[in-house]
């Protein structure tokens, strides 16, 4: 579907049109005016004051469980576990037949917690997961600054889009470096957003970097030996050459571990993509539509356990689980009104002063959620 | 820095009142938040309260309505989202605004559409928007239906305008494939 034909079908899907609506009526405004501010309800007050981003994050988590539990209504043939761009909408059919007890799993190296492999045939093994890694390091990057790194496509999940890597390093002030790491030349993929004008080249490295320009920003872009391309893009305090060129060029292949990890993992599963630093997607090799998702929540305490799964309807009420040494909760959707049949674990992270949420499929046993939100870790 | 859309004041033309300049909104842009609201919800009343609810909270924070008229329209949307998303997760409001201004609707005569009646659209790119995460379903949809730029788009949004750069591209993929798988679907089903 090329760019053209994708914005068309957006476009005729709006719906109302704001030219075929009526102006607002004067005595709205009337109203608005000869009433005192005092007089006009206050219950949105909240909603402006400044949140963390943890809060805004947790909000947006929220959203998308409930998004899931809508998109479940819409399950099709099979039974799939989908968690796609943020949404878990599932119907499971795997056979898992593994039962973890955590109180009789021996300890391994570094802390984590080998499973004995499965028994049953056709069964999904719990194994200890591969770690989580962004394959460049910017060892001049801008001060200060801590990336968050995504990365999408190159699974089945994506249809066929390219798989691309992004190192994000936006400071508060707004200055902005962007990494992107893609299989091919760029310029011939949808929505790239790079410069649209050429401005030479310049070395990096051994590379000569196209240099284009566009509305605020800059970018370097250039060709690796191994055919891979990598632009670097420049917003604020970066968006020029010089400022820009040394971070490109302290750009070395050594791959750096995400903060958050799984720790197990379904044998087989492979890491389908992770957004912002914030959320990981574990993807089945075989069946490439079933993912589970881990995600840092907000800020701990029991009202923020509690808070996670607020609005949610399950089968039976949130259980009070132990994870990692301190209180969790542990639900099963029950797929009713808005609600998606699946495990919703929130655990609290030893140190960091933060929750998570493990989502996964009702096909995983309750003893496999808690075996795998056991051995998650976030290291920042 | 010169102002866009708007005479530099000069003595004999002091700037605009922030009453003025929030009623200037509310007349011009009214019918754009109307819209934005009408989209997103599922019945004409959540609209017609998130309307009322963007308004008469703009109006409490008019000492912060930008000057700059290009600024405006994202000023409200960033508001209306925020009054979207309180109807959504179903807080009861102390007092239905959106009653009060169906009713100023109902002296004029104007005919509201109502979300519930649509039936014409495309079903699966809507199942495709609702498989983005909120936040990039929002950003495609200010830039396809409200038609905002990027950047202003990330002004609603609340992020730096670079960072849409990246979250575009992840939304348009993502799109995209949902849509392909969708359609995929269609036809296998048409096939049996």
């Amino acid at each position: 579907m090329s760019d053209q034909e994708l914005d068309a079908r957006l476009a005729a899907a709006v719906g109302v049109r704001d030219e075929a609506l009526p102006s607002l009526p004067e005595s709205f405004l009337d109203l608005l005016r000869n009433e005192s501010s005092e007089d006009l309800p206050r219950t949105l007050e909240g909603l402006f004051r400044d949140e963390p981003a943890s809060v805004v994050a947790a909000r947006q988590l929220a959203e998308d469980a409930r998004s899931g539990r809508r998109a479940s209504f819409r399950a099709r043939r099979r039974t799939l576990v989908r968690l796609g761009a943020g949404v878990l909408a599932l119907a499971a059919a795997w056979v898992v037949a593994i039962a973890v007890a955590s109180s009789d799993r021996p300890a391994a190296p570094g802390g984590r917690t080998e499973l004995p492999s499965g028994t049953v045939p056709g069964a999904i093994d719990l194994v200890a997961a591969e770690v989580v890694t962004f394959p460049l390091t910017v060892e001049a990057p801008p001060p200060g600054v801590r990336p968050m790194f995504s990365r999408w496509g190159g699974v089945p999940l994506f249809g066929d889009q390219p798989l691309v890597h992004a190192a994000d390093y936006t400071s508060d002030s707004g200055d902005r470096v962007l990494v992107v790491l893609y299989p091919e030349d760029p310029r011939g993929m949808d929505d790239v957003g790079l410069g649209d004008q050429p401005s030479g080249t310049v070395p990096v490295g051994a590379a000569e970097a196209e240099v284009l320009r566009g509305d605020g920003s800059i970018d370097l872009l250039w060709e690796r030996p191994d055919g891979l391309w990598v632009a670097v893009s420049g917003e604020g305090a970066y968006s020029s050459t010089s400022a820009l060129l040394p971070v490109a060029a302290s750009i070395v292949d050594r791959p750096q571990s995400l903060d958050l990890q799984f720790g197990l993992a379904p044998a087989g599963w492979k890491v389908g993509g992770y957004e912002e630093s914030r959320s990981i997607d574990l993807v089945s090799a075989t069946q490439p539509d079933e993912l589970l998702r881990l995600s840092l929540w907000a800020f701990g305490g029991d009202e923020a356990l509690d808070g996670a799964l607020e609005g949610l309807t399950f089968a039976d009420g949130p259980e009070p689980v132990t994870i990692q040494g301190g209180a969790g909760r542990m639900a099963l959707g029950d797929g009713g009104d808005g609600s998606c049949a699946c495990w919703y674990v929130v655990g609290q992270l030893p140190g960091a002063d933060r929750l998570f949420l493990l989502l996964g499929s009702d096909g995983l046993s309750r003893e496999q959620m808690l075996a795998m939100a056991e051995q998650v870790t976030f290291t920042p | 820095m010169a102002m866009q859309g708007r005479p530099a004041p000069t003595p004999d033309h002091p700037p605009p009142s922030s009453t003025s300049l929030l009623e200037d909104a509310y007349r011009t842009n009214g019918s754009a938040v109307l819209g934005y609201a009408l989209r997103r919800t599922a019945s004409r009343e959540d609209a017609l309260d998130v309307v009322a609810e963007t308004f008469a909270t703009a109006w409490r924070r008019r000492d912060d309505v930008p000057v700059d008229a290009d600024e405006i329209r994202p000023w409200l949307f960033g508001i209306a989202r925020r009054c979207l998303a309180n109807t959504v997760r179903g807080t009861r409001r102390a007092a239905r605004l959106g009653e009060r201004l169906a009713a100023a609707f109902g002296e004029t005569g104007a005919c509201i559409p109502d979300p519930a009646g649509r039936h014409d659209e495309d079903g699966r790119l809507h199942e495709a928007l609702e498989l983005l995460t909120p936040d990039d379903r929002e950003l495609m949809t200010l830039i396809a239906w409200e038609s905002l730029t990027p950047a202003e788009a990330a002004e609603v949004l609340g992020i730096p305008a670079g960072t849409v750069r990246v979250r575009l591209h992840r939304a348009r993929t993502r799109l995209r494939a949902a849509l392909s798988t969708s359609d995929r679907d269609q036809e296998a089903s048409r096939d049996v």
